[in-house]
Order: C-alpha cells, then sequence, then structure tokens
C-alpha cells in the first residue's frame, strides 16, 4: 500500500488506515521530536497533538503529497511551538533549533534507526542477535561465538542469513520499502 | 529533488550499508554523500557507539498500544462534540433572540462567573505549641524556646541554622495549605520542598549520633545531604523511607490509596512500621507503591520528571485517572470540584499544564474531552 492510497483511506474515514500510519511513523516520530523538546512527556504529547491533527485534517489530505513528510513538518513546527511556549525549558536557541539543516540531519538520523529497527523485527530471534552483535556493534566472529556458546561456522552462516533475509524482504515488501523511500 | 526526499534516500543507504546489502553503484552515491565533513560527522553519529541500541531499547520501552488508545478516546469526544454542539448552535440562536432584551436588563453580562480561591497561609507550630503565620512576601525569624534563634524565614523559604547546640529533639511543623508550595533547609543542609496541603514535622536540629527522622503529611521532594553515620528516615503514616544522601519524591497524602515514593537518583529503602525486615530497595529511576488497603509493596520505573514537576509549579498527569487529576488541581489551588459524572471519573488522562490559571485547564478538559462544567466561587461542578 502506497502512502498516497493510505492518506487516501484515511481521508473517508477510514480508522484502519489511521492505525497503520500511526503504527509506522509512531516510533520515529516520537524520537525526531525528542531531539527538539527533550522531554519524554512532552515529545508524547506533541506528537498525540499531531496524529490528532491529522485525523481531523484529513478530508484536506489530497493536497499532501508526501505524508512522511508532512509528517515531519508537522512534528517540528509543534515541536517547535512547544519549547517556545514553555521558555524556561529552552536549552537551545530557537532560530538555530528551527533551521532546515538541523531537521534533515535528525530526519536521517530517524529514518535510518527506524528502518533498521523495522527490518530486524524480521529477522528470527537467534538470527537477529548474531546480525546486530556483528553488524551493529562489530564484534568478533570469535567473541560472538563465545558469548552465545556456538561454533564460529554457526555465527558466520546466522550472519549470512540475516543478510539474505533483509535483502529478500526488502524485494518482496513494498509496503516496506514505498514507506522508507521518498516518493 | 527536495531536501527530505534526499534525507530518506540517505537513510536508506546507510541502513543498506549496515545490513551489508548495499550495491556498488549505491555505495557509490554514500560514499560521495560522506565526503562532506558535516555528513561524515553525522554518519559516525547514528551508527555510533551504542547509539543505534540505545535507539531500539527507547523503541521496545513504547507502548504505542497504549497511546493510541488515548488517541482514539480523544477522536471519538471530539466527534461526539461537533455533533452536540452544531444543536446548541441552534438552540442557541432561538434562546439569543428570545432572551437577549431579558438578559440585558437583568444585567447578566455583566457578570462574569470567576473561581475564587481562599488564600490560607503557610503556618509553622513551634515546639511550645504556637503557631506563627509565615508571609510568603515576607520575611522572618524562628526562635526557640529559650530565645535563640534557630532558622530565617524568607519569602517561601525556611533555612535553620546548624549553630544552636541541642540536647535533645525539639520539633517544628511546617503547614502548607492547598493553593500554596514551601520550602525548608533543614540544620543538617537537607532541602525539602513541600508541595500544596502537606505538614512536615522535623527537629530544628538533628543529634548527633541519632537517626535523622522527620515526618510526612502530603508531598514532598527531598534532597538529603549525605551523611553516612546518620540515615535519613521520612516516615509517612506505616511507610518508612530510609536513605543515606539522595534525592527522591514521597506523596503521601492520607486520603490517596497509595504511597508513592520515585527516586531520582542514590539509593532509598522503603519498609513498613508492621514489617521493618521486609523493604524494599529501590533504583534510581524507579517508583516504589505502598498500597495502604492491600498492605503490598510494589516497584515499576517512571520518568520522574513527571513526579518532580510540581516543584516548577507544573502540573503533569500522564495514564491518570479524571478523578485523580481532580485532587491534584483541588489541591494545588484550593478549590473544591465536585465530579458528579462517575464513568468520566474512571476514565484516564494525559495532560500536562504550566502554572495557568485553573479557568484555562478547564476549559482545555472541555474542548478536548467535551467536559461540561460550571463554576461557582471556589467551586467547580462538573456534569
Amino acid at each position: 500500500m502506497r502512502q498516497k492510497k493510505l492518506a487516501k483511506l484515511m481521508k473517508k474515514d477510514d480508522a484502519k488506515a489511521f492505525k497503520i500510519i500511526f503504527d509506522t511513523f509512531y516510533k520515529r516520530l516520537y524520537t525526531f521530536s525528542f531531539n527538539y523538546v527533550s522531554e519524554s512527556y512532552a515529545a508524547e504529547e506533541v506528537i498525540e497533538n499531531v496524529f490528532f491533527k491529522l485525523w481531523k485534517e484529513r478530508h484536506k489530505l489530497d493536497r499532501v503529497e508526501n505524508l512522511k513528510s508532512y509528517l515531519y513538518t508537522m512534528t517540528r513546527n509543534a515541536s517547535l511551538d512547544y519549547i517556545k511556549k514553555e521558555k524556561q525549558f529552552v536549552r537551545l536557541d530557537p532560530e538555530k533549533h528551527g533551521s532546515s539543516t538541523l531537521m534533515n540531519q535528525y530526519i536521517i538520523t530517524e529514518e535510518t534507526h527506524a528502518i533498521l529497527f523495522q527490518a530486524l523485527e524480521t529477522l528470527p530471534k537467534k538470527c537477529r542477535k548474531v546480525f546486530e552483535l556483528s553488524c551493529i556493534e562489530g564484534v568478533k566472529y570469535k567473541d560472538i561465538a563465545e558469548d552465545l556458546q556456538i561454533s564460529i561456522n554457526t555465527v558466520k552462516s546466522q550472519r549470512a542469513r540475516a543478510i539474505e533475509l533483509l535483502k529478500k524482504h526488502l524485494k518482496n515488501h513494498p509496503l516496506f520499502q514505498v514507506i522508507l523511500a521518498s516518493l | 529533488m527536495n531536501d527530505s526526499s534526499s534525507a530518506y534516500q540517505i537513510a536508506q543507504l546507510i541502513y543498506k550499508s549496515i545490513a551489508k546489502i548495499i550495491t556498488p553503484e549505491e555505495k557509490e552515491t554514500l560514499d560521495h554523500w560522506l565526503s562532506h565533513e558535516d555528513n561524515r560527522a553525522l554518519y559516525n553519529k547514528i551508527i555510533g557507539q551504542g547509539n543505534i541500541q540505545d535507539k531500539i531499547s527507547i523503541y521496545e520501552q513504547i507502548d504505542t498500544q497504549r497511546i493510541y488508545e488515548n488517541l482514539e478516546k480523544r477522536i471519538k469526544n471530539n466527534n461526539r462534540r461537533v455533533k452536540r454542539s452544531q444543536i446548541f448552535r441552534y438552540a442557541a440562536t432561538v434562546a439569543i433572540l428570545l432572551g437577549i432584551g431579558y438578559l440585558y436588563q437583568s444585567g447578566y453580562f455583566s457578570q462574569e462567573p470567576v473561581l475564587v480561591a481562599p488564600n490560607e497561609n503557610i503556618t509553622l507550630q513551634l515546639e511550645n505549641g504556637t503557631i506563627k503565620t509565615l508571609k510568603e512576601d515576607g520575611s522572618s525569624e524562628v526562635v526557640d524556646s529559650q530565645g535563640n534563634v534557630i532558622g530565617h524565614q524568607k519569602n517561601a523559604q525556611i533555612t535553620y541554622t546548624d549553630e544552636v547546640n541541642k540536647e535533645t529533639l525539639v520539633y517544628n511543623t511546617l503547614m502548607v495549605p492547598y493553593g500554596k508550595r514551601f520550602e525548608v533547609q533543614l540544620s543538617d543542609g537537607t532541602h525539602v520542598h513541600l508541595n500544596a496541603g502537606t505538614s512536615l514535622k522535623y527537629p530544628v536540629k538533628f543529634i548527633e549520633g541519632q537517626n535523622r527522622q522527620v515526618f510526612l503529611k502530603g508531598e514532598a521532594f527531598f534532597d538529603v545531604a549525605k551523611d553516612e553515620e546518620h540515615p535519613f528516615i521520612v516516615n509517612s503514616d506505616v511507610l518508612n523511607v530510609q536513605v543515606l544522601g539522595t534525592q527522591f519524591n514521597v506523596s503521601s497524602y492520607p486520603e490517596d490509596q497509595e504511597t508513592d515514593v520515585v527516586l531520582v537518583e542514590g539509593s532509598v529503602d522503603l519498609y513498613t512500621n508492621e514489617d521493618v525486615d521486609n523493604s524494599l530497595l529501590l533504583k534510581p529511576g524507579f517508583k516504589g507503591s505502598y498500597n495502604k488497603k492491600e498492605k503490598s509493596m510494589a516497584s515499576a520505573p517512571v520518568i520522574t520528571r513527571i513526579y518532580t514537576s510540581w516543584i516548577q509549579g507544573e502540573l503533569v498527569f500522564r495514564n491518570m485517572t479524571f478523578n485523580n487529576i481532580l485532587k491534584k488541581m483541588e489541591r494545588h489551588y484550593n478549590i473544591d470540584i465536585v465530579n458528579n459524572n462517575t464513568v468520566l471519573g474512571n476514565e484516564k488522562f494525559n495532560a500536562s499544564f504550566r502554572n495557568e490559571p485553573i479557568e484555562k485547564i478547564l476549559e482545555y478538559f472541555k474542548i478536548t474531552y467535551n467536559i461540561d462544567y460550571t463554576t461557582n466561587n471556589n467551586k467547580v461542578i462538573i456534569n
């Protein structure tokens, strides 16, 4: 399902489409907002308001080309409003906070982590563990084998399997790919 | 290609390179992007030591289901409100046509219903039982029965000195009414913030070789001065909180079902008078709760900021029943709230407010959650 189609469905009051959008984007928007507001409860509040607004304005959504960019922009604005309103909590200059370069850096960070997290969720448990240790934490095969009490060969084969699965996943899941990629 | 769509592509390339599924052409694009110093720095931050693992653990802690349910509730209420307000609009038009002349004559327009919170004083009960009123915008001296100055009050704070020698424990009791907050620094340097509707009884001077024990009713945040030889004990009804030096919040209003202790720093030990040997050791970032009815203790990780935000005059409600929220508002603003809606009372809400007048908060609940209320002097009635 493409983002555009989701947006269209939501326009017709389809609560299911709304839920899919919520589940897909909540976590990354939350951590994105956290970059600005620096408080977890504030980020939670900001994102709840963003989704509430999204629901209320769903009828206007045909003018929104890219749902993801729309959500990031809404979140950024809501977060900036929040820190402006709550002056005592501003830790950085709001002007600087408002820069689009900074926003882009935050987006790249949150998107990378979100994609990676979603991908990891699709891996079998043991496979995922080996992949995390080897590809994310850079632990040596030998140490992984010792840690998990498996042979070095098993480490290598699990790692290869993880990569193979991630490749396949990318190919077989247009939803995944479309939501990840830009439109 | 606009900025953000290229951001999504870069993110995907970084992901592919981590997952080792990047194609040679994609690798070239990524390397080109990485040739900028700023981009390289960002890349290192994204994949940097522990950053991904940290993010994963944040992700795993987020309870999207709970948050979604909250949102759904808001959406449903909002829909209902739209329908109702349409009916009201017609009704209102008719009422205006019929009644405007009458209302005008009866002086209705000059009468704005305003909440008036009674202004009560913060008091200090001295060792001989006399009660002294403290003015929050004034200063005064606290004197013992021999006439020695043992402490100074300035604005909303009292500081006790360490200079006067005492052989026996002599107590003062601070009482903070609803609608007020106060601070006290004890003779050992321990700093205590007292929330509305709270009383704290403490020795004007702690005695060498004895535990530092104080008695709390209500809510307070303690920043306890380190003194490993003299454990600091907060007693609240049957529950005792024992520490050496640390920061924690205790909420123990007699009318609440639970006494909550939230630890910000250090470590504390919780035990009841009834079962001194069975204690619960709290770690920082955890809340220990004692259930008065069931006489049971439990602990859970929490966002400590939520529990200490009252010190700055904020009201933060997270997943809290409406009745509990009302109770906190009554204390904070010193007003009476009567809730006639029992179903609503048990529903849970999220909201936070910073030094806002009560009218604004009530208005927020009205608009966001469709909660109707009327006001009368210092009383709010929810229908």
